[in-house]
């Protein structure tokens, strides 16, 4: 009832602000309002939505939604910022940055923010939705992590439980011996995918992801000390070299990249990866697996608790400075839609996205979607605290080329720990120095 | 047809006066037709080349710019390895791939060029279909090709014989090298085909005609004939094809994004990443001081190939 | 005559050799635009299980290729005719003309070649588009690249002139013509092989062009060219590439590139017009 009356009340003042204001651009006082985002997953459905969106609230109040997906994002948006072509709403992920050149608007200077904000209440992370004590944008999605395995090759590994269901490993150890038993190289068939190519993948999402349950975060920054400390990283980059060893990997790490180890997962050619939730789409509708598959929790390494399992905050849009010159009252009425719970659950239903919030997912119609999504939201761990690392000017490699590095044998485990460590902790250091970095953000 | 150095006299037909003038009016027209040029060079080469320049002192992050001195060119000179091995990689990609790709252009033009072959055209577009796809969809093929999982090219070495084991083409540096070289020649030498055919077109038939008459074989014709007379036209074009070939990017970043772990790096792909990095903050002044170093590295280079071909210009 | 024979038979199965090592990842491309996306990716075989017609389709329409096409065309067309111009005028400028300060003026241009900035002068370059006011339609790179000084083909069309014979420039001079005029009645017919070479690559350059053309039609979907829609195709890690889309995209962008190159290639058949200058 509340919501209700929030909403009508908020056409209410809309349409007065409406009969006042001029808007730019548009024909017949249709307001064009343009959203780029970076997620080509699931452009179809957004698309629909946005579509039924202008025909029916878009229409009513003369918005339209111009909605574009761009895969180079990251070069468009900062171009686009030097151009001074922003558009109005985009998914910025440099939003420390951007504040700072005051490109981006925070929620409080729009119309209705502050109400929203409280309305909506989602998880904010300090360094992408909050910069200082300023909330600048919020997030719709988590993206969750957990094993994908190939049931129908464990099952044919004899790697099942009591009633014959493919038993998926529990620990990472486990996971290498598993990985063993599954290659079978007259079949090509192998154990493990790792598509070294896209190194910013299997560090920045799989490792990262897979081991927090195991350590926490792979790179741990102390923000009383100002240290940066990368010791969680020696147990998975020694697994990594484990499957190297035990050549139950899929050939040609180095120049698998992610979309082609999941097509061969797809042909049933690769027993398990390390998943995230986006893969399902992936999976179901463009490469359409031919096998019986299936999601495992993370594994946790012999002897450590589990903790909480890993998630990210994602689908954040950020409202931007080229919003003020047009009617921010629909800028933000679009801002709204983005987030509404109606959109969140299609993104949900559809398969493309877990929300950042239970409540998309308890008032979901599950029976749209396939199994395995379920499975993912399902693992999603609300009390995971989520925490962004600063933006550092580093010299030298970064640590998920590490991993390559480490992959070739160009450097041993414990010197790429010891020399990350040491060079992140002291750019870290210096960005504390000149004040680009406020350590006191993170600390409450 | 005389080739004779006698030129003709025209000062005599002129008042003095009026020679001057048209020296004058010669002078003016040259700077008219070529002052577009001379405006681009100062508003699209000369304002960016100091803005780069002047960059490499600075410690620019796109919003706050310090000025460091010679802090940059420090830490290029005494901290960054992985740039100077990019250099060194560079060089070898670049003057590697000349030693193949040139003799084989020359030879594919005079073929080409000569009456005995028959179906020039068919030949002409097939050795040209490298540059229609464009260098993304080429690279992805390429990386397909040389795949350690059925690759083709591991399939039929393995047909033939040549080897036992699939190679893994991407896992070892100098494996990853020679594929970047393979498809740097397979996408490269057309085009050097062509620069070659139009200097050919321009040995006029009657030397030729001229030289068989003399009694010359094909042989003694290419020689003392042919190559001379491409002498300026070879020059320019191996020059032209070590400075862009130094320039390389696009194929490295596509085949093998300077891996594995960054031993196939190039130099203008640290400097893109060093710009396109969104994760780290960006240091635009360090890129600038890598565009800085490597001009001058490339202007040594050419100066010092210069100066050797000149003397072998005097040599014959 | 035997000996003749010999070696046409040599030069020709050397050809074709180099002919098939050359097309065989073009026609491989070509097979795998008619695949779904993940064929393309497990390299299953040479053929494509089914010709996927649809690709094409989709690409065409959904994809807005035939609107990119067209601004390709067109942005291309323009290229070129601004290189050859440009070209031809400032490689007989400073090969014929005399004036003070050409070595100068041409050392300087040359040595622009070796700076090498990369992307390091894309933001200087594009501030000054920013404030010329035209960064944000292709005519804005035309107009770029009309001034720009393009040192390789300065240095083809002046080494070509140089070993054309000085008579010639002499003869239309006596009969009072100016420098100007020489130029476009005399030289410019003669450079036929080297406007062809010029042409090409020109060509060649503009179609494929993507990192510019992406920068001015970045908020200008209307003007956008087929190297940036095709490229915009990659997709992220989420979702896979549609290589299918892509690859199909390329082939339909490979047609006009080869219509070109065939129009331009007869140049080089034709050779140069001896007997301009009889003994």
């Amino acid at each position: 009832m509340k919501r209700f009356l929030s909403i009508v009340l908020a056409m209410v003042m809309l349409l007065g602000i409406l009969c006042g204001c001029g808007s730019k651009g548009g024909d017949n006082g249709v307001t064009k309002v343009r959203v780029w985002t970076s997620d080509a997953g699931g452009k179809s459905v957004w698309e629909s939505l946005v579509k039924e969106f202008n025909e029916t609230t878009g229409k009513e109040k003369g918005i339209e939604i111009v909605w574009e997906t761009r895969s180079d994002f990251n070069t468009s948006i900062e171009v686009a910022r030097k151009n001074n072509q922003l558009p109005e709403i985009a998914s910025v992920s440099d939003v420390a940055g951007y504040a700072k050149t005051g490109d981006i608007i925070p929620l409080k200077d729009m119309p209705g923010g502050l109400e929203f904000l409280e309305e909506y209440n989602p998880p904010l992370t300090q360094g992408r939705n909050i910069i200082g004590d300023v909330v600048y944008n919020v997030p719709s999605s988590s993206n969750v992590p957990a094993l994908v395995y190939n049931k129908d090759l464990f099952k044919a590994a004899g790697l099942v439980d009591e009633n014959g269901e493919a038993k998926a490993p529990e620990t990472w150890e486990e996971v290498r011996e598993y990985a063993k038993k599954l290659t079978d190289t007259k079949k090509q068939v192998y154990g493990i995918g790792l598509p070294l190519k896209d190194y910013g993948v299997v560090g920045g999402y799989m490792l990262r992801s897979h081991f927090a349950a195991t350590f926490g975060y792979i790179d741990k920054y102390d923000f009383e000390n100002i240290e940066v400390n990368f010791d969680n990283f020696k147990y998975p980059f020694e697994l990594l070299l484990g499957f190297k060893e035990d050549k139950s990997h899929f050939p040609g790490a180095e120049s698998l990249d992610n979309d082609t180890m999941r097509a061969y997962f797809a042909e049933g050619k690769i027993g398990m990866f390390l998943g995230l939730s986006w893969d399902v789409g992936v999976l179901t509708t463009q490469f359409l697996a031919n096998c019986d598959w299936g999601v495992a929790p993370v594994p946790v390494a012999e002897g450590y608790e589990r903790l909480p399992n890993w998630r990210d905050i994602s689908g954040s849009y950020t409202i931007c400075k080229s919003a003020n010159d047009i009617d921010k009252e629909k800028v933000m009425e679009v801002y709204k839609f983005i987030f509404s719970l109606n959109t969140r659950k299609t993104i949900y239903e559809n398969g493309i996205r877990i929300p950042c919030k239970k409540d998309a997912i308890e008032v979901a119609d599950t029976s749209k979607i396939p199994p395995q999504f379920s499975d993912f939201a399902n693992l999603l761990d609300e009390e995971f605290e989520v925490i962004v690392s600063p933006s550092l000017k580093l010299e030298g490699y970064k640590w998920d080329e590490a991993i390559t590095k480490v992959w070739a044998g160009d450097v041993s485990v414990d010197d790429a720990v010891n020399d990350l460590s040491k060079r992140y902790t002291e750019a870290f250091k210096k960005g504390v120095e000149d004040g680009s970095i406020d350590p006191s953000y993170y600390l409450d | 047809m005389s080739f004779s150095n006698t030129k003709i006299n025209t000062s005599g037909l002129n008042k003095k006066g009026s020679f001057q003038q048209a020296k004058k009016s010669k002078e003016r027209q040259a700077y008219f037709l070529i002052a577009p040029q001379i405006i681009g060079f100062f508003v699209f080469s000369l304002y960016p080349i100091i803005w780069v320049f002047r960059y490499a002192f600075y410690d620019y992050d796109g919003i706050t710019e310090k000025f460091i001195g010679l802090e940059n060119f420090i830490r290029i000179f005494t901290r960054d390895l992985d740039y100077w091995w990019s250099v060194v990689n560079t060089i070898i990609i670049a003057y590697g791939k000349l030693i193949v790709e040139i003799p084989l252009a020359l030879i594919v033009s005079l073929l080409l060029s000569s009456k005995l072959t028959k179906c020039r055209k068919v030949f002409s577009v097939g050795f040209y279909l490298p540059n229609v796809t464009g260098v993304a969809v080429n690279c992805m093929i390429f990386t397909f090709l040389f795949s350690t999982f059925n690759g083709a090219v591991n399939n039929l070495l393995t047909k033939v014989q040549l080897i036992s084991e699939p190679i893994n083409w991407f896992a070892g540096k100098w494996s990853a090298m020679t594929v970047i070289i393979i498809h740097s020649l397979w996408s490269g030498f057309a085009a050097n085909v062509l620069l070659f055919m139009a200097g050919i077109q321009n040995i006029s038939d009657d030397v030729m005609e001229a030289a068989s008459i003399d009694g010359a074989n094909s042989v003694q014709t290419f020689f003392k004939i042919t190559l001379p007379m491409l002498a300026p036209v070879i020059r320019t074009i191996l020059m032209l094809a070590m400075v862009n070939g130094m320039k390389i990017m696009n194929p490295v970043l596509l085949l093998t994004n300077g891996g594995p772990a960054g031993s196939t790096d190039v130099v203008m792909l640290r400097i893109y990443k060093q710009f396109f990095d969104l994760s780290l903050v960006p240091q635009y002044g360090y890129a600038s001081t890598m565009g800085a170093v490597t001009t001058c590295i490339i202007g040594i280079l050419t100066i010092i190939y210069l100066k050797i071909s000149k003397k072998a210009d005097s040599v014959y | 005559m035997k000996k003749l024979k010999l070696g046409s038979i040599i030069s020709h199965v050397f050809l074709i050799l180099l002919l098939i090592v050359v097309v065989c990842p073009f026609a491989y491309a070509l097979m795998s635009s008619f695949k779904e996306t993940r064929e393309i990716l497990t390299a299953t075989s040479f053929f494509p299980k089914k010709l996927r017609f649809e690709n094409y389709k989709e690409a065409w329409v959904t994809a807005n290729f035939s609107k990119y096409t067209i601004n390709s065309v067109w942005y291309s067309v323009v290229s070129v005719l601004s290189a050859l111009y440009t070209s031809a005028v400032g490689g007989y400028v400073f090969q014929r003309g005399q004036f003070r300060g050409k070595k100068f003026i041409f050392a300087v241009f040359t040595s622009l070649m070796f700076i090498t900035l990369g992307t390091a002068s894309m933001y200087p370059q594009l501030e000054i588009l920013q404030v010329l006011k035209i960064n944000n339609s292709l005519w804005g790179l035309i107009i770029m690249h009309f001034f720009a000084v393009n040192v390789t083909n300065l240095h083809l069309v002046k080494s070509y002139l140089a070993a054309l014979p000085t008579e010639l420039d002499e003869a239309a001079e006596i009969d009072g013509c100016s420098f100007i005029g020489t130029f476009f009645k005399i030289i410019l017919p003669l450079l036929k092989p080297v406007m062809a070479t010029v042409g090409i690559f020109a060509f060649g350059t503009a179609w494929n062009d993507y990192l510019w053309p992406m920068i001015v039609t970045l908020s200008n979907e209307n003007e956008r060219t087929l190297a940036v829609g095709m490229i915009a195709l990659k997709g992220d890690a989420n979702a896979a590439a549609a290589w299918n889309l892509i690859l199909a995209g390329a082939m339909i962008s490979a047609i006009p590139m080869t219509i070109v190159y065939l129009f331009f290639n007869k140049y080089f058949i034709k050779g140069v017009t001896a007997g301009a200058v009889k003994g």
